[in-house]
Formats: structure tokens, C-alpha cells, sequence
């Protein structure tokens, strides 16, 4: 074992040392020949967290909660860039941090992240660390979201070759990152984007079409652990699984006049997914559960927005079916994606107005979302959005009407508010039998007063009225909640706010006393940020209830929060 | 519009890419056969993290029964019911939590997804944690059972009906004679019990009437173990016993004397389990 680590060291010391000297490439020309200024910059985010345990809202028996009381994630980002040359390295730490598994505890501490990047005439050629994507991303993104800690990047060597002023193709090699080691299997890719354009004033048109690919080797381990578990299935359920899968998209952005249209489709091959659903006979039994099934996939999406002085439109669909696309397909929730779809119900900012989201169905789903924005005055700003997301049988996943008109009053004081309806599959999106569907209807009002010379205050008024479930004779989910929020912007530098979420009226899954009845929490948070040039400081006291937190369309169930968050954001 | 050279680069990629038809594995579903064979001592522990609440546990629960029967007497099972979803209904009759078992998950770290299980608490090539989904079970109990078996152990159980008394003696030998046991070897002994009647969580709703199997009932030695590694230097085997009162609402008839030898400290890695009947 010690060996093992002492390799492991050496190996490590040869990447540092690898790193110095592509870093020196880059700055040697500073100091040899002449003196070239490169440029430096950077951002720093760190979140520490101290938890305070509250059994009766559900934060505690993590470790956190339970003996470490303390946990904290830090990414410190440098880039150096001189001519066509441009390095980066990133810095991460997690201590005792609830991003990667919200029940569990993760330490680690390492470089997250390094690049070099050089432009030899038409040839760009990047290595290390590699975030980009094709098209929407529907067959390839890799991407970082800290919320969810997902940090899907690919390290390998990515080249870009412009084989036109308008036309650039792109071809990637690599293994993509898990935390601070790599996943097993090789992910390699091709794409290709161009621009168009004609015609002069109103029947001026450009289009930017695209198509890519991207295949994926299983690693041995991987397979050979698929084939074990395959050797224990029924023949009917059995299947030879694949090493090597491949998805395709073909995508266009057309614009004509005040028209932009975009569509991609997408395919994949055929290969080993899991089924969350899978209906499995065993003896005289049917378990449904999960199951590998060797399927394709297909996903189309296009969009449709029409913008014409004080009127946006725009529309959305997207079909997917078996669209699971994984660096191995044993990994699941968030992580081990190779691609990104893209959400299909509105992106909600007001705390009641986001409890509830709608995950990307990756296997199977209808969804459609239409939007419009209007300013009828200099005075008026209007927004109607619905959403509607079935399964491939229609069979609704999550509904969404959305209304909200904003009033400027005078140059001070901005009144906006709306209502929104809603009507999510709580026993699809987190797997709860028999709870149905949550059907909430929520009106939220917001005022904001800028004083006359410096500072504003905001405050925000929500409520949320939830269904009532006759079968168990209470409110659905967690019931009517009512929050409320104040900010004041003192300066420029310093921000005060408070809120208060209430579970007004108590729900079947609301927290109960120790006889059984159903309590009504207060769930208070209180937050100051300081800001001075660029570094911002903010301090929280949080009490947060349990939910399910999506980025983009990629959701998971965050158990509640209870404790004081102390961040520093800087950028230089 | 593209220079010629590069007129013809997009196809062969595009072809280089998805060339060739691949020479895929060989399956063997498990209906070819009734059960692998058994040519070694070697037993593979699995501890499954479950609860009352886990609507996906019960699949869990079916795929090990079904791993049971293709594994015979090579499976040593304990269903632990802690965290998240593991606090009972109302309704149930048994509070399936143990002092133990949360211990056993803090030890083996939460997973970040139910059903999970920590198979030989062994990390495997390629995994970031002990905890492991549903769909890797099989593929790392089968590597699991090729290991050569280093260790033996032996479970004897003695009943008294009378006053529920239970004793358990555990023999622990070396199959290498020459072989050094390591100082950290340590002897965990658990009390397990099945075809237990009360409440779960299934993708049909609350099942009245399920049967729970093997579950965590009771560590008869702390839920970290027992030394036996310097008790093993200069001898070929060693014996520990224990003994317990059995509780009036556990059924003799179903449960389980269920021993570990494993490592500790650094790593927790089980090199040999075994169980048996408490009644034969």
C-alpha cells in the first residue's frame, strides 16, 4: 500500500512539474528576448458552514449536524494569459462539505482544474481541463455547477481548427473528471459550426449550423461488472451490452428579420441504461425497481422567439426518449453525465414560486413552454409563461401557469407581483408512492424603493395555497406556506435581509410532535453582505426546509438546513 | 467553401470514429443455470442500508434474495435500517433502528442514494465510496467471491428456550499456517432477523404484511468489533463467545448469528464472514 502511495506521489510530482514548465512556456517570454506584459486574473469563491442541529426540521444525523458542526468549499481560480497563450489553474477545497452527497461528508483538497491553451495560426490547440459543449449540449456538455457540485470536465486535449473565417471544427479526446481523479472511459468527439448569412435589410437572414458527435469506450471494469450483473438476469431481460456508444446532433440557428428558430435533433445508439422503472419477474413476484435495458435514444428540441419592439414571444418542445447518456452506466443522479437537456418550465426566482421544479426525464418526456413579455408602457412590464411536461404517454409530469406584471410608479418606487399555478408529480420527481400530484396556486407581490440620494429597500409578500388530499385527510406535500422577506441596501456596500418562510397550515409530510400531530415551523433567515471594490462578504443565518434544488434540469432532494453560511466572492 | 484537404478530413473522422463492429462480451443469463458452484471458503459480507421509508428498498431487498439462491451459502446479508428514510410510520410494529446500525453507517459513510450496500467494505477500483447503488452489486459480489480465502470462520449457537438465554462461540482460524494476520484483525458479531411482518414503503404504497429479511437486530460485540489480531500470532485459530438475552418479540425460528473478521483503522476490509441459524 505504501508503495502504492509513494507512486501515486511520484506521479503527482510530475504533474506539478509538468505544469510548471507549460506555465513557464507561457511566461518565458516575459523575461527572455523582450518584456511582453501578460495578464493575470482570477476569482476566488468560499462558502464555510456552521451547522446547528435541529432534529425537529430534519437537519441532523449527517455528520455535520451529528460531530464535525463545520464544513466549508473554497475554488480559487488563476488565469494567466500572454499572446495567443493562456494557462489556468484552479484550487478547490472541500472540508467536511454536504455539496457532493447532502447526507455525507466529503474532504479533499487539490488542483480542480488546469489548462494551457495555444493559437498556432488557424490551429487552437487546448489541453488539461476541457468545458465546453456542442449545440444545446443535448450529446455533449461539460460543465461546472457548484450548487450540486457537479463538475462534469473532460481532461484530455481538445483542438480547434478554423477552416473558414465562418467555420471551425472541433475534435476532443479525453476521460472525463471525477472530483480530483478521473473516470475510466474514453470520451472522444468531433463537431463542426459555421455562420451564414445573406440578404440585406428586412429580408437579411444568417444561420449558424452545427452538427457533432460523440462516442464513449467502456472502460473494463466498468463492463465487466455490467456483464456480472447481466449474467444474474433472466434471458428474457438479458442482453449483450456494448462498449462503445455514440450519439450524433445536427443543429441550425436561423434568423430572419425580428424570427430566431433553432433546432437540433439528436440521436443515440444503442446501449446499457438504467430504468428506474423496470418491471422485473422474479419466481411468482414483479418487482418494479431498477433494471439495466439496452435502448436508444433520441431527443428534438427546438425553439421559436419572435422580438419586436416592446413584445417577446417564444416557444419551446422537446421530445427525449432513452436519452441517458453516462461516462458508465452504473453512475446515476447527477453524476457521470456526459451531456446536459435543457429544462423546459420556467426559471423561478421568488422562494415559493421555486419549491417546485421539474427535473429532466431523461428516458421519457413531452414538454412544451411558451413565454411572453410585453411592455405596453414606459411604465408596464408584463410576463405570462406556461409549461406543460408529460411523459411519452402523456401522462403529466409537471404543469406550470405563470403571471406577473411590474408597475414603475415613479424614477423611486417599482411594484411588481403575480400569481402562479402549479401542478407537480411529486410521486414521479421524488419518488413518493401515492402522493399524486401537488397542485399549488401562488400570489407574490414585490415592492422596491430606491431612497433619494443612496440605499433602496425591497420587500417581498408569498403565499402558497396547496391542494387538499382527501385520502389521508391533509394538505398535500407540506401544506400552505407564507413567506416573507425585507431587504434594505444601505449603500452601495452594505445589504441587510430577513425573511421568514411559515408552514401556515401544516401538510401530510409536514414535521410532527411526538403525538403524531403535524407542527407549524417557522423557517427564518437573516442575511448581511458587505461589498468593497471587488470582493463581496456575506453572513446568513439560514433555517431551510427540505426540497428538491434543481440547476437547470438537473435536480435532487437537499435535506433541510439548519446553521450560519459565511461566504467571501473576490475577483481580481 | 472548404479547402480540399479538409473537404475529405470530416468524413474519415466522422468514420474513424464509429468504425468497425465491436466484439461484445459473453452473457450468461441465469436461467442457462440453477447456481454457480462453490469451490472456495471465500463468503462475501454485504451490508444493505435500507428503511421502512425507502420506497426502492424492497427491489433491493429481492435483487440479494435473488443473488442468494445464485450464490448458495456464499452470502452472509445484513439489511441495516439507518438514515434517511429508516424512522418508522406510525403503524409499524418494530422501530428497525439500532444504536449499531447508525454507528455502521457513520463508519461506512452515507450513501447518496437508497437501496445501497457496502460489499467486504471494500473500495473497489474505480469508486469514490464504500456505499454502492443496486446495479453494482452483482458485478462486485461475483469479483468479491473469486478472492481466495484466508481466513475461516466458524459459528456455534446454543439456545436456551427456557430463559432465552443464547450463547455464540466463533472461531476464527488461518487457512495459510505460515501467514501473518494482520494486528489490526478484528471480529464483529451480529444478530439478524428474518421474515419479519410490518410496514414498508413500496412503489404500490405502504405493504402492510412485508417481509423483512435480515435485518440488524442486535451487535453482540461492539459495532466495530473485537481484537483478535494479536490473539492470532502463534496460533492457528482462536475462539471468542458471547451471549445474549433474547428479546420476547424476536423469533429464535428466524434469526441469524452473523460473524465478521475484518481489518480496522485505516480500512475496514472484511476477509471472511460467515453466518448461521440461531436454531437448526
Amino acid at each position: 500500500m505504501s508503495d502504492l502511495f509513494k507512486k501515486e506521489g511520484a506521479v503527482k510530482k510530475k504533474r506539478l512539474g509538468f505544469l510548471c514548465c507549460l506555465l513557464w512556456m507561457g511566461i518565458a517570454p516575459v523575461f527572455s528576448q523582450e518584456i511582453i506584459p501578460g495578464q493575470l486574473s482570477g476569482n476566488l469563491q468560499s462558502n464555510a458552514k456552521f451547522f446547528l442541529r435541529d432534529s425537529l426540521i430534519g437537519a441532523a444525523n449527517t455528520p455535520q449536524y451529528d460531530h464535525q458542526l463545520y464544513g466549508a468549499e473554497a475554488w480559487l481560480n488563476l488565469n494567466y494569459r500572454v499572446q495567443s497563450f493562456d494557462a489556468g489553474l484552479r484550487f478547490d477545497i472541500f472540508h467536511q462539505s454536504n455539496l457532493l452527497n447532502p447526507s455525507d461528508s466529503y474532504s479533499a483538497e487539490g488542483i480542480g482544474n488546469w489548462f494551457v491553451r495555444k493559437s498556432i495560426d488557424k490551429l487552437d490547440v487546448h489541453a488539461g481541463y476541457i468545458y465546453d459543449q456542442i449545440g444545446s449540449g443535448i450529446i455533449f456538455r461539460a460543465y461546472e455547477e457548484r450548487a450540486q457540485l457537479i463538475d462534469n470536465a473532460l481532461v484530455g486535449l481538445k483542438l480547434n481548427y478554423a477552416i473558414h473565417p465562418d467555420w471551425q471544427i472541433r475534435a476532443f479526446t479525453g476521460r472525463q473528471k471525477q472530483q480530483f481523479d478521473r473516470y475510466r472511459a474514453v470520451i472522444r468527439g468531433l463537431a463542426l459550426d459555421g455562420f451564414l448569412s445573406g440578404g440585406t435589410g428586412r429580408s437579411a437572414w444568417s444561420s449558424a449550423p452545427g452538427m457533432g458527435m460523440v462516442a464513449r469506450t467502456l472502460d473494463d471494469l466498468s463492463m465487466n461488472n455490467l456483464v456480472a450483473t447481466l449474467n444474474t438476469y433472466r434471458s428474457e431481460d438479458a442482453f449483450v451490452p456494448r462498449y462503445n456508444a455514440y450519439a450524433f446532433t445536427a443543429f441550425n440557428t436561423l434568423t430572419i428579420g425580428n424570427i430566431t428558430w433553432y433546432a437540433e435533433g439528436a440521436y443515440k445508439s444503442r446501449e446499457a441504461l438504467i430504468d428506474p422503472y423496470a418491471q422485473t419477474v422474479t419466481g411468482a413476484d414483479t418487482v418494479v425497481g431498477e433494471r439495466y435495458v439496452n435502448q436508444r435514444g433520441s431527443v428534438l428540441y427546438t425553439t421559436l422567439s419572435y422580438s419586436r419592439n416592446r413584445l417577446g414571444l417564444t416557444l419551446e418542445a422537446k421530445r427525449t426518449e432513452g436519452f441517458s447518456f453516462r461516462t458508465r452506466p452504473q453512475e446515476q443522479l447527477n453524476r457521470g453525465m456526459i451531456h446536459f437537456l435543457p429544462p423546459m418550465s420556467r426559471v423561478n426566482t421568488y422562494r415559493l414560486t421555486s419549491r417546485y421544479n421539474a427535473a429532466t426525464q431523461e428516458l421519457g418526456e413531452w414538454a412544451f413552454q411558451g413565454d411572453m413579455r410585453l411592455r405596453p408602457g414606459n411604465k408596464w412590464r408584463i410576463n405570462i409563461n406556461a409549461s406543460h411536461i408529460t411523459r411519452l404517454n402523456r401522462e403529466l409530469l409537471y404543469g406550470e401557469l405563470y403571471a406577473e406584471i411590474q408597475y414603475k410608479a415613479n424614477r423611486r418606487t417599482t411594484i411588481s407581483g403575480g400569481i402562479q399555478r402549479q401542478q407537480y408529480n411529486q410521486e414521479v420527481y421524488e419518488t413518493k408512492p401515492g402522493v399524486g400530484y401537488v397542485r399549488t396556486l401562488t400570489p407574490f407581490a414585490e415592492v422596491l424603493v430606491k431612497g433619494k440620494e443612496r440605499g433602496s429597500w425591497r420587500a417581498e409578500a408569498q403565499y402558497m395555497h396547496t391542494g387538499f388530499d382527501k385520502s389521508v385527510d391533509a394538505r398535500q406535500d407540506y401544506g400552505n406556506w407564507m413567506f416573507a422577506l425585507a431587504e434594505w441596501n444601505v449603500t452601495s456596500a452594505w445589504t441587510l435581509s430577513v425573511s421568514d418562510m411559515y408552514n401556515v397550515a401544516p401538510g401530510r409530510n409536514s414535521p410532527r410532535d411526538g403525538s403524531g400531530n403535524t407542527r407549524a415551523l417557522h423557517f427564518p433567515r437573516a442575511d448581511i453582505f458587505y461589498r468593497i471594490h471587488t470582493n463581496t462578504f456575506s453572513l446568513s443565518y439560514v433555517k431551510q426546509v427540505e426540497g428538491v434544488v434543481c440547476t437547470g434540469g438537473i435536480c435532487r432532494l437537499e435535506p433541510a438546513f439548519s446553521g450560519v453560511k459565511f461566504t467571501i466572492n473576490s475577483s481580481f | 467553401m472548404l479547402s480540399n484537404p479538409l473537404r475529405l478530413l470530416l468524413p474519415i473522422l466522422v468514420a474513424g470514429m464509429t468504425a468497425c463492429s465491436e466484439i461484445g462480451p459473453e452473457i450468461t443469463p441465469v436461467d442457462d443455470y440453477n447456481t454457480v458452484p462453490s469451490d472456495t471458503l471465500q463468503r462475501v459480507f454485504i451490508e444493505e442500508f435500507s428503511g421502512v421509508r425507502c420506497v426502492n428498498c424492497p427491489a433491493g431487498s429481492a435483487e440479494l434474495a435473488q443473488l442468494e439462491a445464485l450464490y448458495p451459502d456464499q452470502l452472509v446479508i445484513m439489511s441495516i435500517h439507518a438514515g434517511f428514510f429508516s424512522s418508522p410510520y406510525p403503524e409499524n410494529r418494530f422501530d428497525f433502528r439500532t444504536g449499531e446500525g447508525n454507528a455502521l453507517l457513520n463508519l461506512l459513510k452515507q450513501p447518496l442514494g437508497y437501496p445501497s450496500a457496502v460489499i467486504n467494505r471494500r473500495l473497489f477500483e474505480g469508486e469514490a465510496d464504500l456505499q454502492l447503488s443496486r446495479t453494482q452489486w452483482a458485478g462486485f459480489i461475483a469479483a468479491e467471491l473469486k478472492r481466495r480465502a484466508a481466513y475461516n470462520l466458524e459459528i456455534e449457537t446454543t439456545y436456551l428456550t427456557a430463559n432465552r438465554q443464547l450463547r455464540v462461540d466463533v472461531r476464527a482460524s488461518r487457512l495459510d499456517p505460515i501467514g501473518a494476520s494482520p494486528m489490526d484483525l478484528r471480529m464483529s458479531v451480529f444478530l439478524t432477523e428474518s421474515d419479519i411482518r410490518d410496514v414498508q414503503l413500496t412503489p404500490a404504497g405502504k405493504q402492510v404484511d412485508y417481509a423483512h429479511q435480515h435485518v440488524l437486530r442486535k451487535a453482540l460485540t461492539p459495532y466495530d468489533g473485537v481484537p483478535v489480531g494479536e490473539a492470532l500470532i502463534g496460533q492457528s485459530s482462536v475462539v471468542r463467545s458471547f451471549s445474549l438475552g433474547m428479546p420476547e418479540d424476536w423469533s429464535p425460528g428466524e434469526c441469524e448469528i452473523v460473524a465478521v473478521l475484518h481489518r480496522s483503522g485505516e480500512e475496514w476490509t472484511v476477509l471472511q464472514a460467515n453466518a448461521r441459524k440461531l436454531v437448526q
